[in-house]
């Protein structure tokens, strides 16, 4: 019992924290800046290293699926394999897991240091609601930037895959490309992106979550830093699992 | 009007405050003084419900602050200006954004808002520092910026948390000459904390000595020599100021 008490307070203080987000949604118009700013941060400038990922995803699943299917599938499907994969898990799943590494930690370590040095009670006796300042603007950023990210994300993943396929399988591109037309499912693009939704969601709110309660000076940021980061990747691939289910099952 | 009746405070079942009660009447300024880690910043949090208390309440004018709605809260919280310990200035805005948030936040048009943070600016002896960063001042410019930001939307109450901490005496006494200006001239209501015992001679009229988590004298600040407790007299001699009354 006194295993789980700590616990059960902070799924409490979770769902408050979201809850006063959602009910702070009412005066979002009072701060549009603080949204774009935010997707510039978590959106924009995760860009590049998003795609360097993606590239090198592409190009490993292009590999491991080659050496997976060549004696028994034509290697013309080679393309609808990768895509697949790469639009409904990798796409997503990985571009949260390296958000959640580079912004998650970044909104735990920014709240969590305006929480230690009082900056917080600042803004709330001005009367500012912190929760709308603060945490909204990055819930909102991580919603709208997770999917888009994940747009360049699998586009770079399939481009580099049809790349290593056509260079190292000898593969041709429009064999490749025709396949994926072929066999392209919306849902399959609809899923993977609603995933990412959810994804932009978690990574948001349990960044800001850990950053809101921290406390303990410098020490307190980083620990809350980095169960930003471990509570969101276990989120993801959790929630990756139950939405998977609920769409494709 | 500002009161504490039986507050109590614990942190983790360690009691800070054990039933601390206090009027300050309107227009008055009171000094809490007391050790390091004695619960002065906690007591202060209290005001504006920063920290709620375990038992007892703390009213502003007729408003129960433990016990009022957010909005009642905040429509009390902007008539307050709040210098923050650490001076709590928003790392990622200029000197200028950080008074101007409050400012916006009242719905004050832009010339109003430029006039203001000129005069707030101006009185605390930061006049041209709007664009810089808080990264880039010195502790004492930050102090000092925390105080514009607190005066600058002209409150009817002030709460100081050691405003003269860290500054030089020139400038600690220029701290003080303000703050008796905004008693005396703008008739505001405050409490400050300090360690700063010329500083509360100075501008406070009451002296609340607070030990062990609870008031240990309370006195007019012209009967400060006449205060006999042990504690209070050892802040005055350890503030050098017993001898030349003895
Ligand atoms: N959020 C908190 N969690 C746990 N303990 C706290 C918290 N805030 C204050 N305390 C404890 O309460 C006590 C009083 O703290 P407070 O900050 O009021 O001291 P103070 O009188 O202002 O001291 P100083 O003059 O050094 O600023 C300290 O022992 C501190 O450890
Ligand atoms: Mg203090």
């Amino acid at each position: 019992m006194n295993l789980l008490a700590p616990w059960i307070v902070k799924l409490g203080q979770l769902t408050v924290l979201f809850y006063e987000a959602l009910l702070a949604l009412r005066e979002i118009h009072k701060t549009p800046r603080l949204v774009l700013q935010e997707i510039e941060k978590i959106g924009v400038n995760s860009l590049p290293v998003v795609i360097l990922t993606s590239l090198f995803i592409g190009m490993v699943s292009a590999v491991q699926t080659a050496y997976q299917v060549k004696d028994f599938v034509p290697l013309e499907y080679l393309g609808v394999g990768i895509a697949k994969a790469v639009l409904i898990e990798l796409g997503p799943v990985i571009t949260a897991l390296v958000v959640a590494g580079r912004s998650g930690a970044g909104i735990a370590a920014e709240i969590g240091s305006m929480r230690v040095t009082e900056q917080i009670d600042a803004l709330t006796v001005m009367g500012i609601n912190p929760v709308r300042y603060l945490v909204l603007p990055r819930l909102i950023a991580g919603v709208v930037s997770l999917p888009l990210l994940t747009v360049f994300a699998e586009a770079s993943a399939i481009m580099a895959a049809a790349v290593v396929s056509k260079v190292v399988l000898f593969v041709p591109m429009s064999l490749y490309f025709t396949g994926i037309q072929m066999f392209f499912a919306p849902v399959d693009l609809w899923g993977g992106l609603a995933k990412s939704v959810v994804f932009g969601g978690i990574i948001a709110l349990m960044g800001s979550f850990h950053g809101y309660y921290a406390e303990g000076g410098a020490t307190g940021v980083g620990r809350a830093t980095t169960e930003a980061v471990v509570s969101s990747s276990v989120l993801i691939l959790a929630a990756d699992y139950i939405l998977g289910t609920l769409i494709y099952g | 009007m500002i009161r504490f009746e039986g507050v109590w405070k614990s942190f983790e079942g360690r009691p800070v405050l054990k039933g601390i009660s206090f009027t300050i009447t309107p227009g008055e300024m009171v000094a809490i003084l007391g050790k390091s880690g004695t619960g002065k910043t906690v007591t202060i949090k209290h005001i504006l419900g920063l920290l709620r208390p375990d038992r007892g309440r703390v009213f502003v004018e007729d408003v129960d602050v433990t016990r009022a709605s957010r909005r009642t809260l905040n429509a009390l919280r902007r008539r307050f200006g709040y210098v923050f310990q650490g001076a709590a200035l928003f790392d990622s805005l200029t000197v200028y954004e950080n008074l101007a948030l409050p400012l916006k936040e009242r719905g004050w048009p832009r010339e109003k808002r430029d006039e203001a943070i000129r005069w707030a600016l101006e009185m605390v002896g930061l006049g041209g520092t709007e664009d810089l960063y808080p990264a880039e001042m010195s502790g004492g410019m930050r102090k000092r910026a925390g105080i514009a930001r607190a005066i600058v939307a002209r409150p009817d109450y002030l709460i100081y948390d050691e405003p003269t901490s860290g500054l030089d005496p020139v400038t600690a006494d220029r701290i003080n000459d303000l703050m008796l200006y905004l008693k005396e001239q703008l008739d505001v209501t405050g409490v400050m904390v300090t360690h700063d015992l010329v500083s509360a001679l100075k501008v406070a009229d009451r002296l609340i000595l607070l030990e062990e988590g609870e008031i240990a004298v309370d006195i007019p600040v012209d009967r400060a020599f006449e205060e006999s407790h042990p504690a209070f007299r050892a802040f005055l001699k350890a503030a050098g100021l017993l001898e030349r009354q003895t």
